[in-house]
């Protein structure tokens, strides 16, 4: 008996140990790419350990039970178990233990909690808006913004403003281990350190309608100098006069950029912008090819995404924004302009 | 208690008809609880089916990434129609409606419910709310805003569309089925403390009745603040009024608020019933008392107090004040303590019993086993910090449905085995029940299991497709969620073929001890011959002659204290 007891007892420790062994790769498959990361991370683990504590006791004794006290052959069902009613001080035990024991995490949980929610003085600030269904990022430092990636500075205080314009949407790293809803009408931030460099995908984790499974961005973590040398190039460009415009290189770039989960994703108002293809065939709102070579002013395309009122279909492209960029509109005028040739 | 013997007399004189009403009056437009139980049961079967067909057809576009079985508007009504008829027309329906309506009366000993018409009410009102939830597929599409119905998503017409009467038909259907719900419940609450036998004291119900207490007082409470936000939507969406509109000056969080306040406690109305039903098979198959009553009995009621404070749990990321989720996160934590309290008592039940390991002990047994997991990922969501990881992604997912499968609808499960002698008078077999258990169990788990893992590595829930890297461990889950809607088939084989030619089941085939089991399955209109005198608790297995008698048998009670 004594024996016995001594073999769960090690054959707990042995699982417990074991499922460290085995949870912490798990968690590792998943990079962590943020201040936080470590902390969560060992809460996580932490409460996973436990986790398995609490089920093996609940599981072992009850499979014990069931098995060791189970009706033997040829036993009838009449026959009686122990007439026990209850054990005071066993009950107390087992309303106090978790007690403590949530006590404990709650307190380690507030601590990781307030270093999450601390802002702090002197940040990069990038102002991020949603909307269905992409992400557009501002950086007030250079006065640029992008859309469907996100750039930022590594091992720098981040401070993320968001904003959502229709429906609530929400910030998912999973390297950063953190999330935050935008809320239409009600500013949110975020504040991190971004410590690894390296190309991750910005998910929306707020179920927002028709696109929502296609609605993430590239967000890229960037070494200090390289992102400073990547922002004064945006810059330039967004100034920049327009050249031969390459259908392949710059037209479906913009599309994957702003309408892929409409119209690339899927196929909304009978238009795809996946292919040349898809652009001649039309829509089934606005029927007819969505280009007229050589005349932007007489194209569907170029109608639909200025802003005012008046558009063919009824609403500015993309549907409820952000919208296309002077840059990007005039790229476009200028692809029907040459031409809108499939090059 | 001179109610109870008033109230079993006079409904017994009242409508003792014979058998020359119509069909209809018969079995549809009935008063008998037992009736109106069994037809709440096979309305929320026949919506188990759909809700769990659509799953399917989930589970068969997220077998690969990048189908295209359904687009994505149509995988966003089944996602939206799947959880909100698995709640709000199954789940709550069967346990309170079924499970309630059927053996609350009989096991308190009355001969009906307080307000016979008032029930059949509240059960005409419930197929309506269904056939008007789903009715939004007439109309162009259902609605696709997800259970929740968060706003502005909901109260936004969606893309390609041109009005939102699917989202209409949602409001509406969801309204009549709280309408329902509340009329059961101050039904169930009059009769539950007005109605029980003569010496049946609070000390002296069935678990399952603690339960239900718990639960009817719980649903008095927030359906009403549901049907308020409900009907803000609806104004909202028909005449513009912008209660959740923030352009207008109103306010998109409120409407999560509102929703959670009811919808926290609703995740205790279908978990509360279903531990009161694991609370008398454990006993009635171990052949002994259950471990601790009044630790079970009030830790109900202690998850019943719980249930109004944490709400906004559900709201970690919304942006609410850090002060609030700190709050927040410690009243939610709390609840791991009433919970523990109940599963270690169901254990130590079997300490020492006669375990008898039948269909309804295993499906029991299979409760506390996920639901504990349940229960336990429960508090990794708890913690704010962890939560801002697992919150809105497949973890998640995997969490709600080890609380609402393998909690729940394992219950239920127990329950109609439990009680299927009973209720239909017919035994079912024994192998095909176990089989059916096993296949259940374990399909259960291998495709709950690893929704924890690829929510952990980033999959967010809600998606008609993902990023490809999940693929392999999707077709896995999706032939085990395959394998897991088959093992339903052996159910209904079961069922149909006990109901067609099955033994007959005598009054006690489990050797019970609470009062429906001293009457003959099925039970016959009016429920009880002799108004029974209660002189001890329900689990009394070791004292069989102080127990309960006729209703002269007051001395035996003094007796007993003696």
């Amino acid at each position: 008996m004594r024996l016995s007891r001594v073999s769960a007892v090690l054959f707990v420790i042995f699982v417990l140990v074991s499922w460290w062994i085995i949870v912490t790769p798990i968690t590792n498959l998943l990079p962590d790419a943020s201040n936080h990361a470590a902390d969560i991370d060992f809460l996580f683990k932490f409460m996973s350990v436990a986790a398995v504590a609490v089920f093996l006791i609940v599981q072992g004794f009850l499979l014990t039970f069931a098995l060791k006290y189970r009706r033997r052959p040829g036993q009838s069902v009449d026959t009686l178990g122990s007439d026990i009613h209850g054990n005071t001080r066993l009950e107390i035990i087992w309303s106090v233990i978790p007690a403590i024991f949530v006590i404990v995490l709650t307190v380690m949980s507030i601590k990781v909690y307030n270093d999450i929610i601390a802002s702090h003085k002197g940040a990069y600030v990038v102002n991020v808006t949603a909307s269905q269904f992409q992400w557009a990022c501002e950086h007030p430092a250079y006065k640029i913004s992008e859309s469907n990636t996100c750039h930022m500075p590594a091992n720098e205080q981040i401070t993320l403003n968001l904003r959502a314009t229709d429906v609530i949407h929400s910030f998912w790293v999973p390297e950063f281990r953190i999330k935050q809803d935008a809320v239409p009408g009600y500013p949110t931030a975020m504040h991190f350190i971004a410590t690894r460099v390296g190309e991750y995908r910005l998910i929306c984790s707020e179920f927002c309608g028709y696109g929502h499974s296609a609605m993430y961005a590239k967000l890229f973590v960037m070494k200090p100098a390289d992102f400073v040398t990547w922002a004064k190039q945006q810059q330039s460009q967004s100034t920049g006069a327009i050249g031969a415009v390459s259908y392949k290189k710059d037209v479906s770039a913009i599309f994957t950029a702003h309408c892929a989960a409409c119209h690339i994703a899927g196929k909304l108002g009978g238009l795809s912008l996946g292919s040349y293809s898809g652009l001649v065939a039309g829509g089934a709102i606005v029927p007819g090819s969505v280009f007229k070579p050589g005349d932007h002013k007489a194209s569907v395309l170029w109608k639909i995404i200025q802003p005012g009122t008046g558009q063919p279909g009824g609403a500015q492209m993309p549907l409820g924004g952000p919208y296309l960029s002077k840059h990007e509109i005039d790229t476009i005028a200028a692809w029907i302009d040459q031409g809108a040739k499939n090059n | 208690m001179s109610t109870a013997a008033v109230g079993v007399g006079s409904h017994h004189d009242a409508h003792a008809h014979g058998g020359s009403q119509s069909w209809i009056k018969r079995n549809i437009l009935s008063t008998d609880h037992k009736v109106i139980g069994l037809n709440y049961m096979y309305t929320g079967i026949f919506f188990f089916i759909i809700a769990g067909l659509f799953a399917e057809v989930m589970r068969l576009n997220l077998a690969q990434p990048g189908s295209k079985v359904v687009s994505p508007d149509v995988y966003n009504q089944l996602s939206t129609i799947h959880g909100s008829a698995m709640i709000f027309l199954f789940t709550i329906p069967m346990l309170v409606g079924g499970f309630g309506n059927f053996l609350m009366p009989l096991m308190i000993g009355a001969g009906d419910v307080a307000f016979p018409k008032l029930n059949l009410a509240s059960y005409l009102f419930f197929p309506p709310a269904g056939i008007i939830l789903f009715a939004g597929f007439l109309f162009g599409g259902a609605a696709q805003a997800g259970w929740t119905s968060y706003a502005p998503i909901s109260t936004q017409t969606p893309l390609g569309m041109t009005h939102d009467y699917g989202q209409i038909c949602w409001l509406l259907g969801v309204i009549l089925a709280g309408v329902s719900s509340t009329m059961t419940a101050i039904n169930f609450l009059v009769t539950i403390i007005n109605m029980r036998a003569k010496g049946m004291s609070f000390h002296r119900m069935p678990l399952f009745i603690w339960a239900m207490l718990v639960t009817v007082i719980l649903t008095l409470a927030v359906t009403p603040a549901l049907a308020g936000a409900l009907t803000l939507q609806l104004l909202q969406i028909i005449f513009g009024i912008p209660f959740f509109d923030w352009r207008k000056g109103g306010n998109v969080l409120l409407w999560q608020h509102m929703f959670w306040f009811y919808s926290h406690p609703a995740v205790y109305i279908m978990i509360l019933p279903g531990m009161g039903i694991v609370s008398e098979i454990i006993p009635i198959f171990s052949r002994k008392p259950i471990f601790g009553y009044k630790a079970i009995a009030y830790s109900s009621a202690a998850i019943g107090l719980l249930a109004f404070l944490v709400w906004a749990h559900h709201m970690f990321t919304s942006g609410v004040q850090s002060w609030l989720e700190i709050y927040f996160m410690i009243a939610t934590m709390i609840i791991a303590v009433p919970t523990g309290i109940k599963v270690f008592s169901w254990v130590a039940t079997l300490f020492e019993g006669n375990v008898v390991l039948d269909a309804p002990l295993l499906f029991a047994l299979g409760f506390v086993s996920t639901f504990t997991v349940g229960g336990i990922t429960g508090i990794f969501l708890a913690s704010v910090p962890v939560d801002l990881q697992e919150h809105g992604s497949y973890f998640l997912v995997a969490h709600l449905h080890y609380v609402l499968f393998g909690g729940s609808v394992f219950a239920i499960f127990a329950g109609i085995y439990m009680w299927w002698p009973k209720m239909t008078g017919k035994m079912l077999n024994e192998k095909l029940s176990k089989l059916h258990f096993w296949l259940m169990f374990i399909s259960f788990n291998v495709t709950f299991m690893p929704m924890h893992v690829i929510g952990l590595l980033g999959m967010p829930r809600r998606v008609a497709d993902y990023d490809p890297q999940f693929g392999s461990w999707n077709l896995f889950i999706s032939f085990a969620a395959f394998v897991l809607g088959a093992s339903f088939l052996v159910f209904f084989y079961n069922a149909a073929v006990s109901l067609a030619r099955g033994q007959k089941a005598p009054a006690n085939p489990w050797g019970g001890r609470s009062l429906e089991w001293t009457v003959p399955s099925p039970p016959g209109h009016g429920n009880i011959a002799v108004e029974p005198y209660v002189t001890a608790g329900p689990y009394e297995f070791n004292h069989p002659a102080a127990w309960f008698g006729p209703s002269e048998s007051k001395s035996a009670d003094e007796a007993h204290h003696a």
